[in-house]
């Protein structure tokens, strides 16, 4: 199949799958038929084609696109100028070779976890289509679970990856904070952002992560490090790396029995017994979601002046309140993310990769506002983040593998690595995927 | 008046950000949400010479 036939078959999938899930806010066909043709083109002629040539992807849609509105699933966003070039990942994945068809679904701002956008409406999950298909990349992560693309872009900023991933069943990187640049990526929370992909397979996943790397002095808080490809690395196997279970509170008591179900089935292929304590597991994610709150809505100070009713009404009153926050919570906050990750190098001298859940329970139903954990009725929305949240204020290196079920819908573990072992955690999801622990 | 709704109507006043009637109590239940995290984040006794790592470079 060349690349305009690839791309013409994943435009006719979008035409005919994307109005029962809602993936996408914008198909850029023309730009897909003419860079498939440039791919095409290259090929006649001989010339040496890129690792992703042809292959079709999306992208949440708070990434710039040349000559498209980022609208970072808001309104108000509409009435900026479109984008004058692309994103750095998007101009990177063109040099690969890869085929933009479209921008996705995401929460208003990336400010949630279920993508029930009151702007663009729903996505839903592909698995279970009255269900979330989590956030806030749930259009990208839909995407690729309903085989719209086999690739797509998203971004974490408490668990915007992995939490869809997992809802979704399907593969997801939020990488070490600061490796791929979030130049031309609209901002949420600058302190948190990371850039990742979702893919059907670890082989695709590790692809497209490859193909995003690289230095961009764009993005100040991109470290201006060579690419650290981990493609080549896939089949090595795990016999050298030391592997724990996650255990501690605010955790263990949270996890629904389909969480454990993925737990021990990962356990079990991978062969490991030993476990190894979370510090400071709720801290982190109070931290977390305070740096959330005030960054946040201090980037949003305008336009909350001017037009606070133009806001999602999911998004608008969080947006507000976080404006008011004190300063010395802030200070604090970030004090607390020194020692945290200080607390987790000592975790990292005695194991390689840490296992843990990445949502707590599977998909709910759509509108659904709250779910008993630990006996207790909490909030759904913020629950999806629990275990994620924690860890991306740490910052490093996370996959999410899709765990065979034990019932209908799926859910994802977090492989946790050290500051910049990517290799470690996709060796471990490539292992897993190898054994048939997992299922896309 | 409850203590945050009177720190969201004198905070609010502070950084200028008027909030419309209609938002206010919803913007205190989402304030008084955020002292709860602070309250449980605050109680850790973090020691003075742990400092935020920023990425400013001059």
């Amino acid at each position: 199949m060349n690349a305009r036939e690839r791309v013409e078959a994943a435009l006719r999938r979008i035409r005919e799958a994307n109005p029962k899930y809602n993936c996408f806010t914008e198909v850029t066909e023309e730009r897909a038929l003419r860079e498939a043709a440039e791919v095409d083109a290259k090929r006649a002629r001989g010339e040496k084609l890129g690792p992703l040539a042809g292959v079709p992807y999306a992208v949440k849609n708070l990434y710039d696109v040349e000559g498209v509105v980022t609208l970072a699933g808001s309104k108000i966003n509409r009435d900026h100028p479109p984008a004058k070039r692309d994103a750095f990942v998007v101009r990177q994945l063109r040099s690969a070779g890869a085929v933009l068809v479209g921008a996705c679904n995401m929460e208003e701002y990336a400010y949630g976890f279920t993508t029930e956008n009151f702007h663009y409406g729903p996505t839903r999950n592909p698995r279970d289509p009255t269900r979330t298909a989590g956030g806030s990349s749930g259009g990208s992560a839909a995407a690729v679970a309903a085989d719209l693309v086999p690739i797509s872009l998203g971004s974490d900023t408490n668990g915007s990856i992995r939490v869809p991933a997992s809802l979704c069943g399907i593969f997801g990187v939020k990488p070490t904070f600061g490796r791929l640049s979030r130049q031309g990526v609209f901002p949420f929370v600058p302190s948190l952002d990371h850039a990742g992909p979702f893919a059907r397979t670890t082989a695709d996943l590790a692809a497209c992560y490859d193909a995003m790397q690289g230095p961009d002095a764009e993005d100040r808080a991109c470290r201006q490090r060579p690419a650290d490809p981990v493609s080549p690395a896939l089949g090595r196997g795990i016999d050298d790396l030391r592997i724990s279970l996650a255990t501690g509170a605010n955790y263990d008591e949270l996890l629904s029995a389909e969480a454990k179900h993925a737990l021990d089935s990962a356990a079990h292929s991978l062969g490991v017994k030993a476990k190894c304590e979370l510090p400071e597991f709720a801290r982190a994610r109070a931290a977390a979601l305070l740096i959330t709150f005030a960054e946040a809505s201090s980037l949003q100070l305008a336009n909350l002046r001017k037009r606070p009713g133009d806001y999602d009404p999911a998004t608008r009153d969080r947006f507000l309140a976080g404006a008011l926050l004190p300063a010395e919570w802030m200070v604090f906050a970030h004090r607390f993310r020194a020692w945290y990750r200080d607390a987790w190098r000592e975790v990292f001298k005695k194991a390689d990769v840490v296992i843990a859940a990445a949502t707590a329970f599977c998909a709910q139903p759509l509108g659904q506002d709250t779910i008993r954990m630990d006996g207790r009725e909490v909030p759904l929305r913020s629950a999806y983040g629990l275990f994620t949240a924690p860890l991306s204020f740490l910052g490093v290196p996370i996959v999410t593998v899709p765990i065979r079920p034990s019932g209908r819908l799926p859910l994802g573990i977090q492989v946790i690595a050290a500051p910049w072992r990517e290799d470690h955690a996709f060796r471990v999801a490539a292992y897993l995927e190898r054994a048939g622990a997992t299922s896309v | 008046m409850s203590d945050g709704e009177k720190y969201v109507q004198a905070a609010a006043a502070a950084v200028d950000l008027p909030i419309p009637e209609q938002y206010f109590k919803a913007t205190v239940a989402n304030f008084e949400r955020s002292a709860a995290l602070a309250k449980q984040l605050m109680d850790f006794p973090l020691p003075v010479d742990v400092h935020p790592a920023p990425n400013y470079e001059p």
